[in-house]
């Protein structure tokens, strides 16, 4: 009699047990899989390391006067379609603005103005516009200005 | 027979209670699902790095007769004067924030080995002021840069954003 109530209270607890662990089993499951599926959306970090990189780099359009690099400085003599094609040559459209100057300096100027009309479709092209304020060397004289740029990157499928 | 029956339906009452468990978990988890979509988080913090250019290239910006921004300032507190680099000051704020909603404040203060040596707090720009510079001791500023003065001492300049 004794055997027989130790082994109906096992099977007793075996169920409560499942009841309980499976559950929680499942729930932790599902929550660490959510948190490994998610989305992450580094579109506006990638766009302004991309655009900050105009007026941080050299190779840009930041002003070096032989000793050093001025960051936020820009020299007006490098800031053409040239330059700027060079120094961010990837898989993005960019359109870099001189307000005050009014002059402008792209990487890509067909695509730039091909796809920015683009930027609307979110799921397609991840658009980022920037506005700076910046100081431009004008052959040694220094200016104030805003530099105002825009960057248009067509998503990977 | 009366104690074996009550002793099984308390284990029934376990089951059941556990079957109600379950249930409302599996409820939770599918509220859950339907409520919540795969999390989208957007990293986007690097912002501060821009201030502190702003912050430079505004004391960096030619004034008059080969005189910046910070060296109003030194002259500020040189003749206990600082009307003419608040001026100039709130014009280059004023224009490398414009179309933006930021309110904000900046703050000088000269120190030495960085112990502060005029410890009274002024607003540098006026028009850029929103409340009182004692409560910007409360609050963390989104850039710093420091402008020599001499070989001693040096002014601490303070962007902060409301």
């Amino acid at each position: 009699m004794g055997g027989y109530s130790i082994g109906k209270n096992m099977m007793l607890w075996l169920v409560k047990i499942t009841f309980i662990v499976v559950p929680v089993v499942f729930l932790v499951g599902y929550a660490v899989n959510e948190h490994d599926r998610r989305d992450i959306n580094i579109n506006k970090i990638e766009g302004k390391i991309i655009l900050n990189r105009l007026f941080y780099s050299e190779d840009c359009f930041a002003y070096n006067d032989g000793v050093r690099t001025y960051v936020g400085t820009i020299d007006l003599k490098k800031f053409n379609d040239e330059r700027i094609g060079k120094c961010l040559d990837g898989d993005y459209d960019i359109k870099a603005e001189l307000t005050d100057l009014g002059k402008a300096a792209y990487n890509r100027k067909e695509n730039y103005e091909r796809n920015v009309v683009f930027c609307k479709f979110e799921n397609k092209f991840y658009c980022h516009e920037e506005e700076d304020y910046v100081l431009v060397n004008d052959d040694g004289v220094l200016k104030n200005d805003k530099l105002r740029t825009s960057l248009v990157l067509q998503l990977s499928k | 027979m009366r104690g074996i029956r009550k002793r099984g339906d308390a284990e029934g009452g376990v089951i059941i209670a556990s079957i109600f468990l379950l249930v409302v978990i599996l409820l939770f988890v599918a509220v859950f699902k339907v409520a919540v979509k795969p999390g989208k988080e957007i990293i986007g913090a690097v912002e501060n790095s821009d201030k502190t250019i702003l912050l430079i290239n505004a004391l960096r910006t030619d004034i008059e007769d080969g005189k910046d921004i910070a060296d109003l300032i030194v002259d500020g507190y040189e003749n206990r004067n600082f009307d003419k680099a608040k001026e100039e000051l709130s014009k280059v704020l004023d224009k490398a924030y414009e179309g933006r909603v930021v309110k904000g404040f900046v703050v000088v203060r000269l120190k030495s080995d960085d112990k502060v040596v005029v410890s009274s707090d002024f607003m540098i720009s006026e028009k850029f002021l929103v409340g009182k510079p004692i409560e910007s001791g409360e609050r963390v500023p989104v850039a710093i840069a420091n402008i020599p003065v001499d070989g001693e001492h040096y002014m601490e300049a303070m962007l902060y954003e409301l």
